[in-house]
């Protein structure tokens, strides 16, 4: 209860206040700023200042019921109302100053165990809580690198297992390379009576958290938190970083983006790029890992733990979608599909007859022909539409070098090519292998690229292959 | 003239009137180790009187028509703090709370209101050992699935009428309900005048838990040495109550 002034006085005792501050601040000579805390999957921004600094961070543990996975509810424990609870960034050498509120609607005492801090606990001690107070504590980040933290009061694996962990990244005061895009991910299992996928309101089960045999394995709190419309971004040339944790209680994650290398990685969440591209980097429960990639063509990267099962039966998946120009020199996507038959030379196009190809007669039999294969031998590199692919696999469409000299085309076809050439003004300079092709299915091919994409017209008979 | 006319509702809504059950004397393994004691070891529990539930709202409102010194705002903060009786929109609980648990006193009041009562707050050894006892029919790990299943469960709005769960000796709701004060809540977190002054509580935090517990398979018991170690007397909280303990068997206070 505050007593009420007269207005002006209230004024004056507040201009006064503003002072003292002031004047504080000035004469201690360290700034102080409250933390700014980020959600999954967004991580604060980058701190620019080049001095340290004391930073106050709030969070305030509270349990809620939140979805799991579609149909599927648990009552969650967190930090500040999410699992994983808000991503801190401070920076090396900081003073931090924690305050952890317990809502009173909570059930449960609640504390803090920060990894990034040197002290008994990590902070567990002095911040236990119980529902509707408050703790404070200090620190200082001696330490730089990513930092799990979580919920240490007893049971701990029980408030872990509910949800209480996240991330601190003590920002080294050697930077690290500036990337275009940061990421924030969780992982972490979830123990319910239920089995995977069954409905309602799940209880936790102590049975399978002591088994270690969770239902459910996630990024950021629930099934598909990071797919679809909720899929992190990034376009083609940019670079990314993920600051990966895992906050267990119990599994170890091989993390993994399928479609990607890694181009850096900080194991273990230190400060050291100390190793160069990889595939999959194991994060310990309890632990973290920073990953650097940039990302050369468009698609859907899938970022998952390579247990698979895991993956494809407990939840463990999420989505990078890159915007972008296609580069088909990195990647072409799929150029074909077609039915394979080991007895025959010539692979057999699903759409055409499937019996053993009859002698064209008529040109439109030969252009058929033609056509099958063509998508069946050529369209792997010289693509569907005879664009090709500059600077790499010369085109076909509306090509000056084959309308120049049907006689070459066909000693191509017969023996191969290597070495420099230039088609409609590009350089190119590859190898184009000696296909095991009949005289009768060059003759075909050649007809029906020449009647092609903009091309003569002429048709090639078996006659002049030969 | 008020209080008569709220006495007079409070009578017609069927309060629960508890008895004191007997408790015999027995065994019990302190959940987790002393300083004084070893792993694994018994301790004797003498026959004492625990209250059959937990103090309700009806009878904490009659508490304070006798002692008004622990009117909602009267107390000072050092004996109860801000949020002493949060619940009660007006100078008592809602009347279709007086048989749920009270909550939101501090111990100090609890303290104050079992001695009004000629009774005592239970010690922690004494409230653990009545506990620790299953339901009729039942092991130990039906006890455990209560206090999980409470865990687990969604806050209720408003705490339930006393008289859900039962042990073997008759003791209702020490289990999925609310936290219930002890007399000596603070015992295993002594601290200042401990001779292991510097190890706060290190046994209830990280993996300390698992070097003095002497019963893992009651893994879920932790949360309640975990919530008393965070206690201080004059807090209150939503779901921290109480009930009272006695050496011989009383006869409630008539009105």
């Amino acid at each position: 209860m505050y007593m009420k002034l007269p207005k002006s006085k209230t004024l004056k005792i507040y201009l006064l206040l503003m002072v003292i501050t002031s004047l504080f601040t000035v004469c201690s000579g360290q700034k102080t700023e409250e933390a700014k805390l980020t959600y999954a999957p967004e991580v604060p921004p980058h701190i620019d200042r080049t001095s340290e600094a004391k930073v106050i961070v709030n969070i305030e543990t509270v349990e809620v019921v939140g979805r799991l996975a579609d149909g599927v509810e648990y009552t969650f424990w967190t930090f500040g109302g999410s699992v994983p609870g808000p991503m801190i960034r401070v920076r090396e050498g900081d003073d931090v100053e924690f305050h952890l509120k317990n809502h009173p609607s909570s059930k449960m005492p609640h504390n803090i165990d920060l990894h990034a801090v040197t002290g008994q606990g990590g902070g567990a001690a002095a911040s236990l809580t119980i529902p509707g107070h408050a703790s404070k504590f200090s620190f200082k980040a001696l330490n730089p690198g990513l930092y799990i933290y979580h919920c240490a009061t007893s049971p701990v694996g029980m408030h872990i297992a509910n949800g209480m962990y996240g991330l601190i990244f003590v920002q080294p005061k050697d930077d690290l390379p500036k990337v275009d895009k940061e990421y924030y991910v969780v992982q972490s299992e979830f123990y319910t009576k239920g089995k995977n996928g069954e409905p309602g309101l799940q209880p936790f089960s102590m049975e399978k958290a002591i088994t270690e045999i969770p239902d459910y394995v996630v990024f950021n709190g629930s099934v598909g938190s990071l797919v679809e419309d909720r899929a992190i971004t990034a376009k083609v040339g940019e670079t990314v970083r993920l600051f990966v944790g895992n906050g267990g209680p119990n599994l170890v994650s091989s993390f993994h983006v399928i479609g990607e290398i890694f181009d850096n990685v900080y194991t273990e969440g230190g400060v050291l790029p100390n190793q160069k591209n990889v595939q999959t980097t194991l994060i310990p429960a309890g632990g973290s890992a920073i990953v650097d990639f940039k990302v050369e063509v468009p698609g859907t990267l899938i970022l998952v733990d390579h247990s698979i099962f895991r993956t494809f039966n407990k939840g463990s998946l999420g989505m990078l979608k890159v915007e972008g120009e296609p580069n088909a020199t990195i990647y072409s996507g799929k150029q074909d599909d077609t039915v394979y038959l080991p007895e025959g030379p010539a692979i057999q196009r699903m759409v055409t007859e499937v019996k053993p190809k009859a002698s064209a007669k008529t040109p439109k039999e030969i252009l058929a022909n033609g056509e099958r294969v063509y998508k069946s031998v050529c369209a792997a590199c010289h693509m569907k539409e005879g664009q090709g692919v500059v600077g790499v696999f010369p085109p076909l469409a509306k090509s000056d070098y084959l309308n120049a000299d049907k006689g070459r085309a066909i000693q191509i076809l017969k023996k191969g090519l290597s070495g420099p050439i230039t088609v409609n003004g590009q350089k190119y300079n590859n190898v184009m292998p000696h296909l095991e092709l009949s005289n009768e299915e060059i003759a075909s091919v050649l007809s029906y690229v020449y009647n092609q994409w903009g091309n003569k017209g002429i048709m090639v008979s078996e006659a002049e292959v030969r | 003239m008020y209080r008569l006319f709220f006495l007079m509702i409070l009578i017609l809504v069927f309060p629960v009137f508890g008895e004191m059950v007997k408790i015999p004397a027995g065994n019990w393994k302190p959940f987790l180790k002393e300083t004084d004691s070893q792993l694994g070891v018994s301790v004797k529990i003498k026959s004492f009187y625990l209250d059959e539930y937990p103090a309700t709202q009806k009878e904490y409102f009659e508490f304070i028509g006798a002692n008004p010194e622990w009117k909602k705002g009267k107390v000072s903060p050092l004996f109860a703090d801000g949020g002493y009786l949060g619940d009660w929109k007006g100078k008592g609980p809602e009347t279709n709370q007086t048989n749920s648990p009270v909550t939101y006193v501090s111990w100090f009041s609890a303290n104050a209101y079992c001695q009004w009562k000629g009774k005592r707050l239970p010690l922690e050894s004494e409230w653990e050992y009545a506990a620790s006892i299953p339901p009729a029919g039942k092991n130990k790990k039906a006890v455990e699935m209560v206090i999980l299943n409470w865990y687990g469960e969604q806050k209720p709005e408003f705490l339930p009428s006393v008289g859900r769960y039962k042990n073997g000796f008759g003791v209702y709701d020490q289990h999925g309900m609310i936290w219930e004060w002890v007399f000596d809540f603070n015992n295993t977190s002594v601290t200042g005048d401990s001779r292991q002054d510097t190890d706060l509580e290190s046994n209830l935090f990280c993996g300390g838990g698992s070097l003095k517990a002497n019963d893992f398979s009651n893994y879920a018991s932790y949360m309640r040495y975990g919530y008393r170690a965070g206690l201080k007397g004059w807090y209150t909280a939503k779901y921290l109550g109480f009930r009272c303990a006695s050496d011989k068997k009383n006869k409630d206070n008539p009105l």
